[in-house]
């Protein structure tokens, strides 16, 4: 009997548990999901994506050195495939917008938020990392220039492109302003760079190239593509319509000695290495749709092979002919692979080919190899997903939300209202829960009955008048000889809305009355008779009061004050309404801000984390007196 | 008493007096005076063109009041019976709720077992997080398309199915909506009857008078935030952030309740339900009033968290979204109709008083019962 009564007490304290934890997350998780989204970017939020974004692993590099395979990913990841087609070495970067290039016997890996690094190609071990110097990188300080409205999407970040001969490397980083070009010693580490000269329009680096026939560095941009002499430093430049280079692309290959191709979204040009003319364009204007934008290029002997929107073309370098007319491969519905001979043509992003098979890289970081003989995918390769994202570009939203909403003016003012709020709140309803707990003074009853019906009155009643008689104020003292004397010119008479003063006396009057009822709990919890023995010893009142009875109360003083504290904090009508620009606090200015900002999600959440912060700590630390202070007033009543 | 005692008795109590006087001073500037001058307005006409002349607006007596409750023209009538209507229900739903809530879990948090104190204080995070985070963090989970409630709900395919397949709460929900239907149908009848007899025709719809409960259909996600489910986007999360007062206050009340009673009463044989409301429920009544005195006025004049999720749109929280507060608000400061919103604020607040008034009666009626 006692036994089956125990058993079903410890199996319902179980079950209770159980039951209360469940309800402690499902209650907090509302927290968690903001601070969560804070640091979620807001293109995935507005796509609905819930989880964790992983980086994009689209394959941007082919190689095939020694007979294996090197498959470089967009997110930093390269993997090594033997001929057989095992995947044999693994590395990764973990950063966003890669870039790689290879010399005899080993990979470099560059990305602007990770640095560079150095890979053998034996074991894909590292050699080296080296830091990139900050003066050619994108900056936070790009983003704080931008106008208002508009806020760097937080995952872009440029590419950083890569080239280099044997006894260097040089790399650009795209970036709104960059406009130089990091040169890096390989054998004493020290880097050097080449600013190019203003007179050049362009926006953005995308490509580099060395030519080691000639000794020159070709430097594809959006606006003009230039050719550097590193021998004399000269720059000479061509204009052609290079209105789109897709990132991870080598757009410019050197050909021989005397031409190099360009790769643009739109065409092809043949150019000669020394006058930096046109010599043959490839595809004409109307040949290319859109669905036949150029991604990938890979040369072989005297064929291109051109990786498009729709397939990949053969174009011959002599006679410009397309040896096929069509795209090698089918389309594909909604990225559907429908046989094994079909793939999603418009991902296609990288191309190697040896003339008798052509390795094709899409995104999602899957590689196929396609027989030009036998015209089918006579293999596939899955590389590795990319990394988690969370925290890498997460912190971008905390950074990017303070350029754009002055938000340390917003936590000052609150800090400084709420807390001188607190003191005057504190001091004077101490005093005066004090008075009213110990002193039975004609009118006790009247003065506590009517602090309690000031509980009835709503902010709006108080704050009409007070809205009014701000303004009154501003305009009758502008007005007024006395004041301009005062103030000399430029007086626009005295501005009580947008002051200090003027909300944390409101904000006090406004607390008072709740604190005053907390207090007379605690007030009337010590003991009389310890005050009464003090008085028969000679102490006076104000002795009594602040040798005695203060020290004794001071723990309900300390949660009333944080009662005070985080109901200020909280407070938005008075605060909208009576502050100017300079001093409103930050529930206001997270008003506004929402009301800018009305879809940048991920924007508000980082703000709303921030403004809980303060709060959150002051209740950590201080945590037992307000739980004390509570519930002394259910005890009390 | 007489004069002369009443004197002594002021003299004996100087100190009382001094002590008192700043807060007297500051409340009598800061509460009373603009009091009276907002009672003062609700008798002007003011609005934009008027407000310069301030206390000498031109007195329009009952102007206001009659402008509020009669006239069908006037532009503060937009949305002011929604207003009251959903007040009255807002503040009934989450006064519940917080305490249902505050209840349950106080009754789970009265037993000792190790953590409790750290779980305590787990539980009261909500209360931390400031009003006009909760408007905006909310506002953002319930949204239609993004949002993880709605997510939650349809996109994970075991919820999904346990939500429409097993457990098929969108049917549950549907017969309630229905129940409640037909009781307001049964209970407005009566009215519509009489006054159809006298010639007065009296239209109503379910939909107007009781926000029904969300209706689910497994394809199309509800939209929370327009439509008569806003009335449940604020209900939601004024309970979530407000429950955890009531929680510590009954724990409180309820670690006052000597065992000694529970045991006696196991002696004699109570069960533990005839325990909880013969022992329980009366002792914690002191902790109850002043829970739903405090929780109702509070609920009443909720502002932050509506004003804060409807941030995106004018401002305009629809029709099942708006309270009293807001809608004052936005009389008086977006089309500065003030002499109006100041008199519906005392008309408001002069219902309030009736209310706390009986209320205070029953409490200390009580109070002597058991004291």
């Amino acid at each position: 009997m006692i036994n089956s009564v125990s058993l079903k007490k410890i199996v319902s304290h179980y079950t209770i548990n159980t039951i209360m934890v469940i309800f402690l997350v499902v209650n907090l998780f509302p927290i968690f999901w903001m601070i969560y989204n804070s640091f979620k970017g807001n293109t995935e939020i507005m796509s609905g994506n819930v989880g964790l974004k992983k980086s994009e692993n689209t394959i941007i590099y082919l190689n095939k050195i020694n007979g294996n395979l090197f498959v470089g990913s967009s997110d930093g990841a390269i993997t090594k495939i033997n001929d057989k087609s095992k995947k044999i070495d693994y590395y990764s970067l973990k950063s966003l917008a890669t870039n790689f290039w290879a010399d005899k016997d080993s990979i470099w890996v560059v990305s602007s938020d990770k640095g560079l690094v150095q890979l053998s190609n034996e074991n894909l071990g590292v050699i080296k990392r080296i830091t990139l110097p900050n003066k050619a990188l994108p900056t936070v300080e790009m983003l704080r220039n931008k106008p208002f409205t508009k806020v760097v999407d937080v995952a872009h970040i440029g590419q950083i492109t890569i080239t280099g001969s044997d006894q260097k490397l040089w790399m650009a980083a795209e970036g709104g302003d960059i406009r130089t070009v990091m040169e890096y010693d390989r054998d004493s580490g020290a880097f050097s760079f080449i600013d190019i000269p203003d007179h050049f329009k362009f926006d953005q680096i995308k490509s580099l190239q060395y030519d080691k026939h000639n000794n020159l560095l070709w430097i594809g941009t959006d606006g003009v593509f230039i050719r550097h002499d590193l021998k004399d430093k000269g720059f000479t430049f061509l204009t052609v319509n290079l209105d789109y280079m897709p990132p991870g692309s080598q757009g410019i290959r050197i050909l021989s000695p005397k031409e190099v191709l360009l790769q643009t979204a739109t065409g092809l040009y043949l150019i000669d290495s020394k006058s930096t003319t046109i010599i043959k364009k490839y595809f004409k204007e109307d040949d290319i749709t859109s669905d036949q934008e150029i991604n990938s290029l890979d040369i072989f002997k005297d064929n291109f092979y051109v990786g498009t929107n729709s397939g990949l073309i053969i174009v011959n370098k002599v006679s410009g002919l397309k040896e096929n007319k069509e795209a090698l491969f089918s389309r594909i519905i909604n990225g559907q692979i429908l046989d094994k001979n079909e793939m999603e043509a418009s991902e296609l992003r990288s191309t190697y080919t040896d003339g008798a098979s052509v390795i094709i890289g899409a995104s999602s970081g899957r590689v196929s190899v396609y027989d030009a003989a036998v015209k089918t995918v006579i293999e596939k390769v899955q590389s590795r997903e990319g990394h988690v994202l969370m925290f890498s570009s997460g912190w971008r939203n905390y950074v990017d939300m303070w350029p754009n909403v002055d938000f340390w003016k917003y936590l000052k003012n609150s800090v400084v209202i709420c807390g001188f709020t607190m003191i005057i709140a504190m001091i004077l309803a101490t005093m005066t829960a004090y008075a009213l707990v110990r002193f039975k003074f004609p009118g006790v009853k009247l003065f506590s009955n009517s602090i309690l019906v000031t509980q009835m009155i709503p902010a709006i009643l108080y704050l009409i008048p007070m809205y009014m008689l701000f303004n009154i104020i501003k305009d009758t003292t502008a007005g007024m000889e006395f004041f301009k004397a005062l103030f000399g010119p430029g007086f626009n008479g005295i501005m009580i809305k947008g002051s200090y003063l003027g909300l944390i006396f409101i904000y006090s009057a406004w607390f008072l009355p709740f604190s005053i009822w907390i207090l007379r709990g605690f007030f009337a919890a010590i003991p009389v008779e310890l005050e009464e023995a003090a008085t028969i010893d000679g102490c006076s009142n104000i002795g009594v009061f602040l040798r005695i009875t203060l020290p004794l109360a001071i723990p309900g003083i300390i949660a009333t004050g944080i009662f005070i504290l985080i109901q200020a904090w909280d407070e938005l009508m008075f605060a909208w309404m009576l502050t100017s620009d300079a001093t409103q606090t930050l529930p206001v200015g997270i008003r506004l801000f929402v009301g800018n900002f009305q879809n940048r999600f991920d924007l508000m959440m980082a703000a709303a984390t921030v403004a809980t912060i303060p709060v959150l700590i002051l209740f950590f630390v201080l945590q037992k007196h307000i739980v004390r202070g509570l519930t002394a007033g259910a005890v009390k009543g | 008493m007489s004069a002369q005692s009443l004197v002594i008795k002021i003299k004996k109590n100087k100190f009382a007096y001094y002590f008192i006087a700043p807060a007297l001073i500051g409340m009598v500037l800061l509460n009373f005076i603009p009091f009276m001058q907002g009672f003062y307005m609700s008798f002007l006409k003011l609005n934009l063109h008027t407000m310069d002349r301030y206390l000498s607006a031109p007195f329009v007596n009952w102007g206001n009041y009659y402008d509020v409750l009669f006239n069908p023209n006037s532009p503060v009538r937009i949305g002011l019976g929604q207003a009251v209507r959903n007040t009255l229900y807002y503040s009934v739903f989450v006064t519940i709720g917080q305490l249902g809530m505050g209840l349950i879990v106080a009754l789970m948090l009265n037993r000792d077992f190790r953590g409790r104190s750290v779980i305590r204080t787990l539980f009261l995070f909500p209360w931390i997080v400031p009003t006009f985070v909760t408007g905006l963090l909310w506002g953002f989970m319930w949204q239609q398309d993004i949002g993880i409630i709605n997510y939650l709900l349809y996109d994970i395919p075991l919820v999904k199915a346990l939500f429409f397949n097993v457990f098929h709460i969108h049917d549950i929900i549907n017969i309630i909506n229905a129940i409640i239907t037909l009781l307001i149908n049964v209970l407005l009848f009566p009215i519509s009857y009489t006054l159809g007899l006298v010639g007065v025709e009296f239209k109503y719809a379910v939909e107007n008078i009781f926000p029904l409960l969300p209706a689910f259909t497994s394809e199309i996600k509800p939209a929370w935030l327009t439509g008569p489910n806003t009335f449940w986007a604020i209900v939601v999360p004024t309970i979530w952030r407000f429950w955890p007062l009531s929680m510590l206050m009954l724990l409180a009340g309820l670690q006052n309740i000597p065992d000694s009673l529970y045991e006696a009463a196991s002696i004699d044989g109570a069960s533990s339900w005839k325990k909880f409301w013969h022992i329980t429920v009366p002792m914690l009544k002191s902790v109850w009033a002043i829970l739903l005195m405090f929780g109702i006025i509070y609920n009443v004049y909720s502002f932050n968290i509506v004003i804060m999720m409807f941030g995106n749109g004018a401002g305009f929280p629809g029709e099942w979204g708006d309270l009293m507060m807001t809608n004052i608000f936005r009389n008086s400061f977006q089309q500065w109709n003030f002499g109006n919103g100041a008199a519906i604020s005392i008309m408001f607040m002069a219902f309030m008083s009736i209310v706390i008034y009986y209320w205070h009666k029953f409490y200390i009626s009580s109070e002597e019962i058991y004291r």
